[in-house]
């Protein structure tokens, strides 16, 4: 089941809320169920609303995007950081610009089974509408199809190529420009992660613990990993000097009681970390 | 061909849209007049516009050596 949000308000929505209408006649074609938040319909209240009632939802969005939140007919968004856990468990695909840079990353990170976007600002031409429709709406709809997210993205990009080569052909550089563009910036986090990130912490942290996990660890997280290794080095630096002064070197590498408690919590804090990133795997 | 130029190409190509043509980038709707009065005076929108013909031909290239 999906809920389609297309609100109306300006030169584009108006783009995108047609576009939006094509998924519904193929929905209806292929006997898909779906509840219409049309215009004024598609605002945060009603959005949210469906999204608690009905937990197997899916979402379909075809309006303006930022790079973190996705907006509705009233200038308020419909979706932001702020309720984005409400995507958790479903499948996003979006007809909007940006939402897959941030938004899409915090869904993903959130556990969204597959969120569908474009990292960039969509850029199109009104000479080739048509063509943009189809690109716009072919991942969705092979989705119905049944192929899994991974292959739709497949098929969608090599989909927009042919659309690509046929303006050109036609004489419509420009608008084979802009899909060229549209195509380079589309993902769908599911079947691929998010790319590389920029903070280099976090590039750290996909690096050790691979993307599922990296992606997903908080700046808490760091930061106490950070200051545990700094208070353990400290404490235990200042008990293997007290050591040495009293009988330097070998008193240092002697077994001391001390060292099992050190080496006890030291287990317990990696056995915390291991089972906090399990959970996060599984998320 | 030099920037210069692949600006004049552009600009020639959008002379030759009809007067309800627009460039839709995001929330920005163009016209053709428009565009054309940008891309003399916005130079980031300039090398916008000629980024996307450079990438749109090294794709085409980079498929056909493919």
């Amino acid at each position: 089941m999906w809920l389609i949000i297309r609100p109306v308000f300006d030169e584009v929505t108006e783009i995108t809320f047609n576009e939006a209408q094509d998924v519904i006649d193929y929905f209806t074609e292929k006997g898909v169920a779906y509840i219409d938040l049309a215009k004024e319909d598609a605002v945060r209240e009603k959005v949210e609303k469906v999204l608690k009632e009905t937990p197997d939802i899916n979402v379909h969005h075809a309006d303006h995007g930022s790079e973190d939140k996705i907006w509705g007919n009233d200038d308020r968004p419909v979706i932001d950081l702020e309720n984005v856990e409400l995507l958790r468990g479903r499948a996003i695909h979006n007809n909007n610009c940006s939402s897959a840079k941030k938004l899409g990353v915090e869904a993903w990170k959130r556990g969204c089974l597959a969120f569908w976007g474009y990292t960039e600002v969509v850029y199109f031409t009104t000479d080739a509408l048509e063509e943009f429709k189809e690109a716009m709406n072919y991942g969705l709809k092979r989705r119905v199809d049944g192929f899994s997210w991974s292959d739709c993205l497949k098929k969608t990009k090599e989909r927009m190529t042919e659309l690509i080569d046929a303006l050109v052909k036609a004489g419509k550089a420009l608008a084979a420009s802009c899909l060229r563009h549209d195509r380079d910036s589309l993902v769908c986090y599911n079947s691929q992660p998010p790319a590389e990130p920029s903070c280099p912490v976090r590039r750290l942290s996909v690096k050790v613990f691979g993307a599922n996990i990296g992606w997903k660890l908080t700046r808490k997280f760091g930061i106490a990993i950070l200051l545990f290794g700094m208070g353990f080095g400290i404490a235990l630096g200042k008990l293997t000097h007290t050591f040495w002064e009293i009988g330097g070197l070998q008193e240092v590498f002697a077994p001391q009681g001390d060292y099992v408690g050190y080496a006890l919590m030291l287990i317990a804090f990696l056995t915390l970390i291991i089972d906090h990133t399990e959970g996060l795997r599984k998320r | 061909m030099s920037e210069k130029d692949i600006v004049q190409r552009i600009k020639d190509n959008v002379e030759r849209q009809n007067d309800n043509w627009r460039f839709v980038m995001g929330r920005e709707v163009l016209t053709k007049k428009e565009i054309l009065k940008r891309i003399d005076k916005d130079s980031k929108f300039r090398k916008i516009l000629v980024k996307m013909v450079i990438d749109l031909s090294i794709d085409i290239l980079s498929r056909q050596s493919g």
